[in-house]
């Protein structure tokens, strides 16, 4: 049981994150709209279409990571969402000198290589996850 | 080699054989290098996919510096400094007058003067003398004797004349306001600026007045407005860039953002009385070859707007310069909180 503490700690953190940086864009949609607008990196797509994608996409891995037979999908598909933040929020940062983020709450108001650092670390926790995830399956 | 338990002996086996082993309730641990592999094998491929999508959006993105096709020429002018000065803030507007020099502190509330004879810096305005929200443009008479302080709509100046401690109000200065795209002196109208969808964000830009031109100064395109009020004679004239005016904006509710079309090209500027001093984020082309990222001023003759030549302004503590203030033949540069003095030479 011990063993199991870990991967619960990793699904818990995770799925505390999507849902409370999903809930936060969705109290303000209009907002996380309008900053999407304003990204260099995404201003040939479609906001209607993005938006919702985000959000669903969000909500999709708190589900996947709150059921025993989804988990392991769930894990990999929160690497490969936070790997994208970060690496959206990194060339922002090193490479543009307008960098809206349309991350809400206090994520939102950390600063941008705080923000980088702290995706980075759950881009590790997730691939942790991953990697921890069959041992405990196996017991 | 992949993941090993010291407890368990290591055991790798193929696909067939793992399903083998499964089928006779082998413990599931012997097959875990395996299973380490196909998700190391998954995680790369995510890694690769993350990276690949990245790279199109990078492809596809908007750029964040306006390019320019010539080249400045930096032979001109010369600048050695002079001294630093620290204000007790970020000084978001500076005007030099005479001896003095004028920073508003928007955290204090309150505008600092520096002598730079006596090397003094105090309190010239603040909450005591009148409590103002914010200001957002100061002028000087150009007896120095009276000060205009506008507010955020620009419509009210308060006018205070610190020698008699004064203070007044005036609806309408001599001064150049912009209300959404059209260009105002005093009641008239004296420019309209290319009309988008914006609720006037792609003529934003400031004010920048000397002894006998006034200029306004788009953020994002090229078009410099210069006024002289004497002839009550409007002229235009192209920054080096000579980029047009385009709508910048995203509706947002009821209002409008900036959109990532909005890259700034002129950040502020002052003038003297032959020059206007522009700081341009245009990189031109001796920039992209050189690999350097950083503003230039770029200055103008103000009697015919043709291009002079060009300065590079030295790097302070890695901050931007936000103002720029000229006095005779003294450039001063606010990078936020410190003031550096400059001798610039022609």
């Amino acid at each position: 049981m011990k063993k199991e503490y870990p991967i619960f700690a990793i699904v818990g953190l995770l799925g505390l994150l999507f849902m409370y940086a999903a809930v936060v864009k969705a109290m303000d949609y209009n907002l996380f709209l309008a900053d999407m607008s304003k990204s260099p990196l995404l201003v040939k797509y479609d906001k209607q279409l993005l938006g919702p994608a985000v959000l669903g996409v969000e909500f999709l891995i708190v589900a996947l990571l709150s059921f025993t037979t989804t988990r392991k999908s769930g894990l990999f598909l929160s690497f490969f969402v936070m790997l994208l933040f970060t690496l959206y929020l990194g060339t922002l940062y090193f490479f543009y000198t307008n960098i809206p983020c349309s991350c809400g709450g206090i994520l939102g108001k950390m600063s941008y290589p705080t923000h980088i650092a702290f995706n980075a670390g759950f881009t590790l926790l997730a691939a942790t996850g991953v990697m921890l995830y069959k041992t405990n399956n196996a017991k | 080699m992949g993941y090993q338990n010291p407890d368990l002996p290591l055991i790798y086996v193929s696909h067939s054989s793992m399903l083998l082993l499964r089928g006779c309730n082998q413990h599931p641990l012997t097959t875990y290098p395996i299973f380490m592999k196909k998700n190391l094998w998954i995680l790369s491929a995510l890694f690769c996919s993350a990276f690949i999508i990245m790279y199109i959006l990078v492809r596809g993105a908007e750029p964040d510096r306006i390019v320019s096709d010539v080249s400045r020429v930096y032979d001109h002018y010369q600048l050695k400094t002079l001294d630093t000065i620290v204000f007790p803030g970020r000084v978001s507007i500076m005007r030099a007058a005479g001896d003095n020099i004028y920073g508003y502190v928007y955290s204090q509330k309150a505008i600092f003067r520096y002598n730079t004879l006596q090397h003094q810096l105090d309190t010239f305005f603040n909450d005591g003398i009148k409590a103002l929200p914010i200001v957002t443009r100061i002028e000087i008479s150009d007896d120095s004797k009276a000060f205009y302080l506008f507010d955020e709509t620009q419509e009210h100046i308060t006018v205070y004349q610190p020698s008699v401690k004064k203070l007044d109000s005036l609806r309408i200065g001599g001064f150049l306001t912009r209300h959404g795209t059209q260009l105002h002196f005093k009641d008239s109208t004296i420019q309209e600026f290319t009309h988008f969808e914006d609720g006037g964000l792609s003529a934003d830009g400031f004010f920048v007045n000397d002894a006998r031109y006034q200029f306004y100064i788009p953020f994002y395109n090229s078009g410099i407005v210069k006024y002289d009020v004497s002839k009550n004679a409007v002229f235009s004239f192209q920054t080096i860039d000579q980029s047009p005016p385009i709508n910048i904006a995203v509706p947002t509710g009821n209002i409008y953002a900036r959109s990532p079309k909005a890259i700034i090209i002129n950040s502020t500027a002052t003038a003297d009385a032959n020059h206007l001093y522009v700081l341009s984020y245009v990189l031109s082309q001796d920039a992209i070859q050189s690999g350097y990222r950083g503003p230039a001023v770029d200055v103008y003759n103000i009697n015919n707007g043709k291009y002079a030549g060009s300065f590079r302004l030295p790097g302070f503590q890695n901050k931007p310069v936000l103002q720029l203030a000229k006095c005779g033949d003294t450039l001063i540069a606010a990078y936020e909180r410190n003031i550096l003095r400059f001798k610039l030479s022609d």
